[in-house]
């Protein structure tokens, strides 16, 4: 049984699948995740994030589109192809897993 | 110079020499990075811990949940293979055990299809509180179709038959449940 040590950690590696976050993240793009980014601070618009779908505990990857009273309204950059805010409703802070603060894409 | 080392690093052959220096004070140790320096670190850090870490998936779908489900999907294309692979023992004709293989095979995917929607978009958590089966079900049934894939033997089809129907018992119970 494999024990999950790295969910321990507090940066998160998620694999993309799906078109949602297209252009910005194309599937099979690989993002981290900063479990701690919003412990000190308040996400933010247009901030990118990884969240649980409120319907089924799946992990999405979204972007903040609105916040109000302390909710958020996320939506994927590609919106024709996207299940977001607009079929689940507002997330709530406790829904967001963490901040996505790096992606393969980026070369140095 | 008493009490105080210079440290200087080069990071890559396009950048900048930075200087590090550490300070060696008598009660505290002060560390001087140049801002660009301390950015090149930090992905520098962040590269190596996106290859390294293992990866979860992340979705990032358009579901259009119609909410039409049903086992019967997959028990028809497992079926198909059942009767392939019994065809293809009682035939001498190469062509057409060729063309049964190649068949086979893309039963054998819809198959894995099927059950994968069923296990991701109809299961539920609280189905898994009552089936805690229900994962290690779905595991075991589609790596047989990946068995009844790769062999000729109808008992192989027949296995995964088998499992689709423990899962069609388990499917028909959820639905009655939510009745």
């Amino acid at each position: 049984m494999s024990l999950n040590l790295h969910k321990l950690l507090p940066i998160y590696k998620f694999k993309i699948s799906g078109n949602s976050m297209s252009p910005t993240l194309a599937p099979g793009d690989s993002v981290l995740v900063s479990r701690l980014s919003y412990l000190i601070a308040r996400p933010k618009l247009g901030q990118i994030i990884a969240l649980k779908d409120p319907r089924d505990r799946k992990v999405l990857i979204k972007r903040i589109s609105e916040i109000k009273n302390e909710q958020y309204f996320v939506l994927g950059d590609n919106e024709s192809a996207s299940t977001d805010s607009r079929s689940f409703g507002w997330i709530e802070k406790r829904d967001i897993i963490g901040k996505v603060i790096y992606n393969s894409k980026v070369k140095i | 110079m008493d009490g105080q080392l210079v440290i200087r690093l080069q990071f890559g052959s396009n950048s900048p020499i930075k200087t590090l220096q550490t300070r060696f004070l008598p009660f505290s140790n002060l560390i001087y990075l140049g801002k660009s320096s301390i950015i090149f670190i930090m992905k520098t850090l962040l590269n190596i811990l996106i290859k390294i870490l293992p990866a979860q998936t992340a979705f990032a779908h358009c579901d259009l949940p119609c909410g039409v489900y049903d086992p019967a999907q997959a028990r028809i294309e497992a079926e198909s293979m059942l009767k392939i692979t019994q065809k293809y023992q009682e035939s001498k004709d190469e062509v057409f055990k060729i063309r049964s293989i190649i068949i086979k095979e893309q039963r054998g995917e819809l198959v894995k299809h099927h059950l994968w929607v069923l296990w991701t978009d109809y299961f539920k958590p609280e189905h898994l509180e009552k089936f805690p089966n229900l994962h290690d079900l779905f595991w075991k049934a589609t790596k047989q179709a990946g068995e009844a894939k790769h062999s000729v033997d109808p008992a192989e089809s027949q296995k995964l038959l088998d499992m689709i129907a423990e899962i069609d018992k388990i499917f028909k119970e959820t639905k009655a449940a939510a009745k």
